[in-house]
């Protein structure tokens, strides 16, 4: 073997010097500019980076992406999103601030299949075709009948079959395991402002490299191409309904390109010093990020709630001792008593709202709860790196 | 991999390239547009007949056993689907039909409203089967003939003898009298009414009143509101589809069995009349639902506590509708008797008997003039003891059931005048 100090690698293939790293944390393996510190991981937030040689820890797959969606957020509804994500969270820890997630802010790529086909196909399927019929309804009023005539739709399932030779272009599959995760998480991205790669694209960002290869990949893409070959099928026969779609389909010419998606992340530290990530859509700035409340300043607003009510009691039974001597007093200290009450059972709310978005802030929603399952499961988050 | 296309599906069109549309052959268009009955062994021209249910030669007696299939109430219902009342609504298209016969090639033209037509010249029977202007609107069921013509024969004879203000000598025309079997066409509705009615209902009651110083008692009525739900289903309502039959006779003759529905086949109208429907499904449906609405109205009125109401108000809402076109048998026959024709109707499964009869009017005023005579002599006896001192105590009461004598004289004629009439213009 000769020695070599320009060394070549597939690396160079993406057009541009770039470093190979892996995190042990999100099992993330990434193309990084060169000159970025091999710090923080890009896609957990975790300090967990560790350079790869590209010849040993060879990827999944290592071709360069011939098409990227770029990134189209302007600054300022960046900036505007993340205050607004700051703002929104409970009793928000002190570390999470615009300025604190604005400065983290990491552009990164993510990668997604697409896939041309040839489709060859027998397929059957019950097909649906609307049909109105005529119904009545009557009034008997002052001696008369009237008469309405309604129109109701119902639908005619009829058996069918064919054949189908169809190509399918440029359809998604998924690049990385967790795909349909971060899908629910930032939302579906618009594909028609795409663009062929260029190797300046990763001057400023990360690149997130697949987790799946195409073979894969396929099982998935082959369930969206058979959606689409029934909503083709549907059309063919004109129906207005389709169910009880199947097909066995043979397929070549497959053709994988691996597109760019746009993705910003960022994130902030709990009271516990523990990291949280923020996402958003580098196209069109759906953001999405773990909420997480400080219990340190719940407990704040507690006692100065709690104290007040502490206050406010004893204000009251000095009323009340004073009652003794003057009875107009002692109606006073009844309300003040009760209102100590008020106030000391609010004191409580706090440690409530806060517990309550810690306990139960993943299952807000679909995306929420994505957003949890991607962070603690696909990575990890919270383990201890390894001494 | 399965054979492709499977046998019973057929290439149809396809609104996107590179895919191929297949779909279940469709059902074969009625197969001959004449079907014609001819003996097997002989050539002569075969009949239904009622007797035993198949095919008879009229010339060798040879018997081809039929295809029994009784579907009853089960038979397929239709829904009222827009397509199909639109298409109902075209008609039959061309008014006469042009038809050659088989046998022996004459010209003829008929109505197209006949199912049904025996060659005037050969004698064969041919069943037509028009094109429908949709499949759904040829007749898919029938209830076939089961009283014959001997039966016809019978049960006219005994109608026309079981009243006495028939003329004696009817009976004999019985025996010569010529019954025509024709299927006559019928629509069947089914829908399910759901109804909510309100109305103001009469309560009497009681009262207790002062009225110049003194407590009495006064009937009051008492209108309070009143409202109610009925659900009903109203079963295979049958609506007459045909003009050219008298509606009266037909109302009288009624009583189909349903039951007994079996599914069109051109042999049970072998040698029979047969009438396509010339009252449309859209018109019969209209019929039909009142009907239904005046039943359900009904219903409704009975659930009231009592039957005195006003303000009476309901909606009703019909769903599940659906219909049926089938043919009905029925005999046809006319006889003279004097100067005058009389029309009378044989319902072919039943036998029932329904028609107009002529009434000896000599006899009936003959009758009704015996039957005064009790009552006048009682009457003159009365009159008579009672002018008599001796007997004076005897004529009061024999006056009065010589009175009674006259009332049921008098009911007796007026009941007897009325039926007499009703059997003359039924
Ligand atoms: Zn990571």
């Amino acid at each position: 073997m000769m020695l070599n100090t320009t060394k070549t690698t597939w690396t160079d293939t993406w057009g541009q010097p770039l470093t190979l790293a892996g995190c042990w944390q999100c099992d993330g393996v990434f193309l990084l500019p060169p000159q970025r510190p091999l710090t923080i991981c890009p896609y957990c937030g975790q300090e967990s980076l560790d350079a790869l040689d590209t010849a040993v820890d060879r990827p999944v797959y290592t071709q360069p992406p011939e098409l990227l969606l770029p990134f189209t957020i302007t600054d300022v509804n960046i900036q505007e999103n993340l205050a607004q994500f700051a703002k929104k969270t409970w009793f928000a820890p002190a570390d999470l601030s615009p300025q604190n997630l604005l400065a983290r802010l990491q552009p990164i790529y993510l990668p997604l299949w697409l896939v041309d086909a040839n489709a060859q196909a027998t397929w059957q399927a019950e097909m649906g075709y609307n049909y109105q019929v005529v119904s009545h309804k009557e009034a008997f009023q002052s001696g008369q009948w009237r008469t309405q005539e309604v129109r109701e739709t119902r639908i005619r399932w009829e058996p069918r079959l064919g054949r189908l030779n169809r190509h399918y272009d440029n359809q998604m599959a998924p690049a990385l395991e967790e795909q349909r995760l971060l899908e629910l998480a930032l939302g579906t991205y618009q594909l028609n402002g795409i663009r062929p790669y260029r190797p300046d694209d990763l001057i400023q960002a990360a690149a997130h490299l697949p987790n799946r290869p195409p073979a894969d990949a396929w099982t998935e893409a082959r369930e969206s191409l058979k959606k689409i070959a029934a909503e083709e099928c549907r059309q063919a026969a004109a129906a207005d309904h389709i169910r009880e779609f199947r097909w066995t389909a043979d397929f070549d010419a497959q053709n994988w390109t691996q597109l760019l998606l746009p993705l910003y992340t960022t994130f902030y530290h709990d009271d516990e010093s523990r990291v949280h990530m923020v996402f958003m859509n580098g196209q069109n700035g759906n953001l999405r990020g773990q909420r997480r409340a400080s219990m340190q300043k719940a407990r704040r607003w507690a006692i100065l709630i709690g104290s007040s009510a502490v206050v406010i009691f004893v204000i009251s039974l000095l009323l009340a001792l004073l009652g003794h001597f003057r009875e107009a007093m002692l109606p006073w200290a009844g309300a003040g008593l009760t209102i100590a009450l008020l106030v000391g059972v609010t004191a409580v709310l706090p440690l409530l709202a806060a517990w309550y978005v810690n306990r139960f802030g993943h299952f807000y929603d679909d995306g929420q709860q994505a957003l949890a399952e991607l962070t603690n499961v696909a990575w990890k988050a919270g383990e201890q790196p390894p001494v | 991999m399965m054979t492709f296309p499977p046998d019973n599906y057929v290439l149809t069109e396809s609104a996107v390239s590179g895919i191929e549309v297949y779909m279940p052959r469709p059902p074969k268009e009625m197969q001959q547009e004449v079907v014609e009955f001819h003996c097997p062994q002989c050539d002569a021209t075969t009949a239904y007949s009622a007797e035993n249910g198949g095919l008879t030669c009229t010339h060798c007696g040879h018997y081809e056993a039929p295809v029994q299939e009784v579907v009853g109430k089960a038979a397929v219902e239709f829904e009222f689907t827009v397509e199909t009342i639109e298409r109902a609504a075209h008609g039959w298209g061309i008014e006469r039909k042009e038809l050659s016969c088989n046998r022996c090639g004459v010209h003829t033209t008929i109505a197209t409203d006949m199912l049904t037509h025996t060659c005037p010249f050969c004698g064969s029977n041919q069943v037509v089967q028009v094109k429908a202007p949709q499949d759904v609107l040829r007749p898919r069921f029938l209830v076939p003939f089961k009283t014959t013509e001997d039966n016809c024969r019978q049960i006219t004879a005994n109608w026309l003898q079981n009243s006495w203000m028939l003329p004696k000598d009817l009976q004999k025309l019985a025996r010569t009298a010529e019954f025509t079997p024709i299927y006559i066409p019928f629509w069947t509705f089914d829908a399910h009414a759901s109804a909510y009615w309100r109305a103001e209902v009469a309560h009497t009651k009681q009262k207790t009143v002062w009225s110049g110083g003194r407590r009495t008692t006064k009937t009051v009525t008492e209108w309070r509101w009143e409202s109610g739900n009925v659900e009903q289903f109203h079963d295979d309502l049958l609506v007459n589809g045909s003009n050219q039959i008298s509606k009266v006779l037909l109302r009288q003759m009624r009583g189909y069995d349903l039951q007994e529905l079996v599914p069109y086949d051109a042999s049970y109208l072998a040698g029979m009349q047969a009438q396509a429907y010339d009252i449309g499904l859209e018109e019969a449906w209209e019929l039909g639902r009142d009907a239904m609405r005046q039943r359900t109205k009904a219903a409704c009125r009975t659930q009231a506590t009592s039957q005195r109401m006003r303000n009476f108000s309901m909606s009703l809402d019909f769903s599940k509708e659906t219909w049926r076109y089938i043919l009905l048998p029925l005999y046809l026959a006319t006889y003279a008797y004097g100067n005058e024709r009389f029309q009378v109707m044989i319902n072919g499964q039943s036998g029932k008997i329904a028609g107009q009869r002529p009434v000896d009017w000599r006899k009936v005023i003959g009758v009704t003039a015996v039957s005064m005579l009790p009552a006048i002599l009682l009457g003159l006896l009365s009159l008579y003891l009672s002018n008599n001192v001796a007997t004076a105590d005897v004529g009061v009461p024999v006056g009065f059931v010589a009175v009674l004598a006259l009332i049921g004289a008098l009911v007796f004629i007026i009941r007897a005048v009325q039926t007499a009439l009703q059997m003359d213009d039924a």
